[in-house]
């Protein structure tokens, strides 16, 4: 059976943790934008084992490592970084330790993108969590080797960063820089037919009224991918993922694109800062009478392709004033998908078995756009699914059953 | 469920109880008992693509919720069952089993065969490729391109047609022309039109009308083969169809309806007055020439991406089109026309293909010798696709030979064949090229004898003859290939594999040499190469001529197979590497343990014989690196050692392949070596039983700290040694970078 191209939202509450499975040449490259992994210990019935499922999406390479071959951090808060520095393999590649039971070993990062927020020195508006220094440590480890050995290393210790920094340490490595508008289509050094990646941001602060100094929330990696079916050059998918970028980001892109509309198009879009008001509106919900939506905004995020849906990776949404996420902002959301015949899914509420928790919501990536995947007997039986998870595709029929012989 | 449950049997039911808890299920809607069926009838949930979801129907036909019938053969689950559609789904997509309008749609969901899936997986693996299945109809993704196209499916294909499909698709990449003509021969396997096997006569005749003569059609008298016309149609350059849809044509209206569609009318029409020109029935019995009753049309139709199993766009899809015996010049619209099958004739391309092996143009390889070892050989690398040979031996082919060799020989008419003749016929009907010659390999070069292809890229020598490597290393001088030599020994317990260096730098002597010496260290090969438990011999036939090696089939092909793929190996990586490469594998036959050991030789030092000493010195590389290292080691002082090797008396070369350690008590000073020779007597003794005695003292290796030649002493030194010893001694010194030869 042939690979096909996934999307998998993994339900994590208030935070981002969004795995694409792009089939390529027969070969699957695992890009993973964001992650909101707890810690050991804090369990939760209602909960979804983030990790595990992470881990139960992933291959092994031939040295035993669990990979992505892209990390993508849109910005360093905590709820998009959580987890990393205890279940992320961090320094040389050649200090990886496979574990002896092989369970849940550290996930290997084959290439990481960043924004250029990591050479900022800390500051009030520049705090970060534990997690965050640790991927902002293994970035520059990453780009203090490309420096010394000015070209790209090997898998573990290549680095691209999204944005220029804007006080020039960017300057000496634009080799390794994407810019605004490029379209990537390159995972880990390896060309893939299929993607066609388009950068929007993060903008520049001169592109703000205000200019001033970003917050992380104007500062989020923003990038629509488009994605064609595994074997196919034209893009049958877009997605449209943008981190905690806040309105005045969408205002400008708006004025930016206006007249290029395709430019923010989306088959899928993940709501903004966990569907939060503020991404919507310069107003704040709880102490405005009468909370305004910045049209401009609305229109950047209204692109919506036939049959688009916009998922809200937070947890559940209640009629309260509580953002994010947001009541309001989710009527503005459905108001769009409406539109175009299309759905608004919060990751809290997908439970497709009827249980307490939250599952995985998995599109696959067709010729006519995203299909919600199906469960398979292989994904449901927790034994079959860890022979397919061994097995190096993960494919339906492989690394589970007796053995078929040949004669 | 609906109605109350017919009996059926456990198995059944429970299998069942577990499609209507499968999670696509809604509901079981019937369940009915026939003869030798039960069916299930459900009602399946599919997801469509978000763009279709609120129509609840897909661009391509599949609705939200499908109608799914299970088919459970009554020996279930001996047999599988399998899924059915609703009769008016979809049947413009692949992977749809073969089809009778009005009849319930049988999807194809699965490349392995579904008893196989239900064998290995269980009864949830079948649900899951029809849930799969559906949901990607639904979404348009049947066709995959790292898959490939799905041929167009024909429902009622009649005829089997051989042709050379790569052949036809090579020519199709190459060459621009609309129409090609072929030769269209076939046999009727009854009076039926239906029963009919048939070939394709490749290459083709050409593009013109003047390519198809008269003087080639008609029926053959002896064998009623019919010689028929074939036109081959092809899309033009810059179309692309991608439209899936099945087999439409069924008579000779809506034939000539798909060559409009494929914007080929005017030349089929064309081209078709000219084949009932000089073939219809009337035309042939003008000619007093019993008529053929058929032509064929075919289409080669580009694809969006390369169809299944092949490595082209181009489908290629065979019509059968009868003559009218009323009309000589039209054939009536609604005469039957039947698809036909075109059958891949066995071909290098195909065998690259099944074999998973890759090559852009074959491999020349001449093989010496044709025996056990080297027919399996040349097979195994034949059925890869990538190889085409010349194969040389003139021995023929006995009656024995069959229990150990590749060929199977079988009749009177064929025994007494060369080797040679009878592997070039097999290969042949591999369609893989070869030459037969056999000759004696010893007279290659010679004007009596014969020459190798100059293009020839290996010379393979699996002849295991010892005057053959003696020939091949000193009285061949211009072989046009790297030589390969492999070599079986101790009833198959050992393979060898010697690939010469680059431009002989290494030669398969040279490397034989250095088989010897790995009996020392090694007691599995000194037990196949010398252990006395070597092949016994018997005669079969008359003569003392007719002695052969006693050992079974299996023995051999074990090792044969592993040297193939060694060879294989190599030969795929194409290394142009100087050094000479040896691999040994050894295999204990009780246990059928094997390993393989591979060697890397540097290239061999070379001292001429001259006018006082008529032997030429082949220092081993490894030897050379030996020396050198250790007289590198403390350059200020001097080194050496004792050096060991065979020696040739027949063509008079010393090969030096051994060094000994110097014995403790030898002394290193800055201006002398001193040896002590304390013990080395046994170790001699010991290395000659071990080596059978091809292995033995050559003579001693010292360093001279600075670039002086070797000195007074060096000579009284080789003198003395050379005294009581019936072998040449040789001395070796390595001064000023570089190992000479001591003379006295």
């Amino acid at each position: 059976m042939s690979k096909k191209s996934t999307i998998s939202h993994i339900p994590v509450g208030n935070g981002d943790m969004t795995l694409m499975k792009i089939a390529s040449n027969n070969i699957y490259h695992y890009v993973l934008v964001d992650m909101h992994i707890r810690q050991n210990g804090e369990s939760d019935e209602d909960k979804c084992d983030a990790l595990a499922a992470l881990h139960d999406l992933l291959e092994k390479d031939d040295e035993g490592r669990p990979y992505v071959d892209v990390l993508i951090l849109t910005h360093p808060d905590e709820d998009h970084i959580r987890g990393f520095r205890e279940n992320f393999h961090q320094g040389s590649p050649d200090d990886y330790v496979v574990s002896r039971d092989g369970e849940n070993d550290k996930i290997f990062v084959r290439e990481i993108w960043s924004s250029p927020l990591i050479f900022r020195r800390k500051s009030k508006n520049n705090s970060l969590c534990k997690d965050a220094i640790a991927f902002r440590d293994e970035a520059k480890r990453r780009v203090e080797l490309y420096k010394t050995e000015k070209k790209i290393g090997k898998q573990g210790d290549r680095i691209r960063l999204i944005g220029e920094d804007e006080d020039g340490k960017t300057d000496d490595i634009l080799d390794i820089v994407y810019q605004n508008e490029d379209v990537i289509d390159t995972l880990n050094e390896v060309y893939i037919n299929e993607l066609s990646a388009t950068v929007l941001g993060p903008l520049a602060s001169e592109e703000f009224e205000d200019d001033t100094s970003p917050d992380k929330n104007r500062s989020s990696i923003i990038i629509q991918w488009g994605l064609a079916s595994h074997g196919y050059t034209s893009p049958s998918n877009y997605i449209l993922l943008a981190g905690d970028a806040g309105v005045e980001v969408w205002d400008v892109l708006w004025g930016k694109y206006k007249n290029n509309t395709e430019i923010l198009q989306y088959d899928i879009l993940l709501a903004p800062h966990h569907c939060s008001w503020h991404t919507l509106s310069h107003d704040s919900f709880s102490d405005t009478d009468n909370p305004q939506v910045s049209a401009d905004a609305k229109s950047a995020l209204n692109e919506a392709r036939k049959g688009a849906v916009i998922v809200s990776s937070s947890n559940e949404i209640k009629n309260d004033k509580s953002d994010p996420p947001n009541y309001q902002a989710m009527n503005e959301y459905e108001s769009i998908t409406d539109g175009a015949d299309g759905t608004f899914q919060c990751l809290s509420d997908y439970k497709p078995s009827n249980g307490k928790t939250p599952e995985v919501l998995t599109y696959k990536l067709t010729n006519s756009g995203p299909q919600e995947e199906t469960k398979t007997s292989e994904e449901s039986s927790s034994t079959a699914k860890k022979a397919a998870r061994t097995a190096a595709t993960g494919t339906l029929f492989t690394g589970a059953g007796n053995a078929i012989g040949h004669g | 469920m609906d109605n109350k449950q017919p009996e059926v049997f456990p198995s059944i039911q429970t299998a069942i109880e577990q499609i209507a808890n499968y999670s696509s299920v809604k509901r079981v809607k019937d369940v009915s008992v026939e003869q030798y069926t039960v069916t299930v009838e459900t009602e399946w949930g599919v997801k469509l693509p978000n763009m279709f979801r609120k129509q609840g129907i897909s661009g391509t036909g599949v609705r939200e919720v499908e109608t799914v019938y299970w088919c459970f053969p009554l020996d279930y689950p001996q047999s599988a069952p399998s899924p059915r559609l609703r009769p008016d789904f979809t049947t413009n997509l692949p992977h749809i089993n073969p089809h009778t309008p009005g009849e319930l749609v049988y999807p194809c969901i699965s490349e392995s065969s579904l008893v196989d899936l239900l064998h290995s997986m269980g009864l949830s693996a079948l649900l899951d490729a029809a849930s799969q299945w559906l949901n990607n109809a639904a979404a348009d993704e049947l066709h995959c391109p790292v898959q490939g196209w799905e041929h167009m499916r024909r429902d009622n294909t009649k005829g089997l047609i051989n042709a050379d499909t790569h052949a036809i698709r090579t020519d199709l990449e190459t060459s621009t022309d609309i129409v090609k003509f072929y030769n269209y021969r076939y046999y009727r396997l009854e009076s039926s039109d239906d029963l009919l096997m048939g070939e394709l006569v490749t290459p083709s005749l050409g593009t013109s009308n003047t390519v198809l003569k008269k003087k080639y059609l008609g029926v053959d008298n002896n064998t009623s083969i019919r010689n028929a016309p074939s036109i081959l149609l092809r899309t033009k350059d810059g179309r692309v169809f991608d439209e899936y849809q099945p087999e439409t044509v069924h008579n000779f209206r809506s034939l000539r309806g798909f060559a409009k569609d494929l914007g080929l009318q005017h030349a089929f029409d064309a081209r078709l007055r000219y084949i009932l020109t000089i073939s219809s029935p009337q035309s042939m019995q003008r000619q007093n020439k019993a008529p053929v009753e058929e032509f064929m049309v075919a289409f080669a139709v580009k694809r969006p991406f390369n169809l299944i199993g092949t490595e082209s766009p181009w489908e290629l899809l065979a019509y059968r089109v009868f003559f009218s015996l009323d009309n000589a010049e039209k054939i009536p619209d609604d005469s039957v026309v039947l698809p036909a099958q075109l059958i891949e004739r066995t071909c290098p391309q195909l065998l690259q293909a099944v074999s998973g092996e890759k090559a852009e143009k074959p491999v020349n390889l001449s093989l010496l010798g044709c025996g056990s070892l080297g027919s399996k050989v040349a097979l195994h690398l034949a059925k890869t696709g990538c190889y085409q040979f010349e194969l040389v031996d003139n021995d023929y082919f006995g009656s024995h030979n069959n229990a150990r060799h590749g060929l199977i020989v079988p009749n009177f008419s064929s025994l007494c064949f060369s080797k040679s003749q009878l592997l070039h016929r097999q290969l042949s009907s591999l369609n893989v090229g070869s030459r037969p010659i056999d000759k004696d390999i010893q007279s290659m070069g010679t004007k009596t004898g014969f020459s190798l292809n100059k293009k020839t890229d290996y010379v393979l020598d699996t002849t295991a003859s010892l005057p053959v490597r003696y020939y091949l290393s000193h009285h061949c001088d211009s072989l046009s290939g790297r030589l390969i030599q492999s070599t079986l020994y101790g009833k198959s317990t050992m393979g060898v594999v010697a690939l010469e260096g680059n431009s002989r730098s290494v030669r398969v002597d040279d490397i034989a040499s250095f088989v010897n010496t790995l009996c020392i260290g090694s007691e599995p090969i000194k037990r196949a190469m010398y252990g006395g438990d070597g092949p016994q011999h018997n005669h079969f036939g008359e003569g003392c001529g007719s002695v052969t090696t006693i050992m079974n089939d299996m023995d051999i092909s074990l090792m044969s197979a592993a040297i193939s793929s060694r060879v294989n190996a190599h030969i795929k990586n194409r290394s142009d590497i100087p050094e000479g490469i040896l691999h040994v594998g050894t295999i204990d036959h009780s246990s059928l343990d094997m390993v393989w050991t591979t060697y890397q030789i540097p290239p061999t030092l070379i001292i001429p014989k001259n006018n006082d000493f008529d032997w030429t010195v082949r220092v081993l590389g490894s030897v050379v690196k030996e020396i050198e290292e250790l007289s590198n080691d403390k350059p200020m002082l001097e080194n050496g050692g004792v050096i060991a090797g065979q020696v040739c008396h027949l063509s008079k070369t010393i090969y030096v392949n051994y060094l000994l350690d110097s014995p403790k008590g030898s002394m290193r000073t800055k201006d002398k070596f001193v040896l002590n020779v304390e013990g080395l007597a046994e170790d001699f003794e010991s290395i000659h039983e071990r080596t059978n005695g091809q292995i033995t003292f050559l003579g001693t290796w010292h360093s001279h700290t600075s670039a002086t030649p070797p000195s007074t002493i060096d000579k009284d030194s080789l003198k003395e040694l050379q005294i009581n010893y019936d072998l040449p001694i040789v001395m070796l010194t390595y001064t000023g970078g570089h190992i000479v030869r001591v003379e006295c």
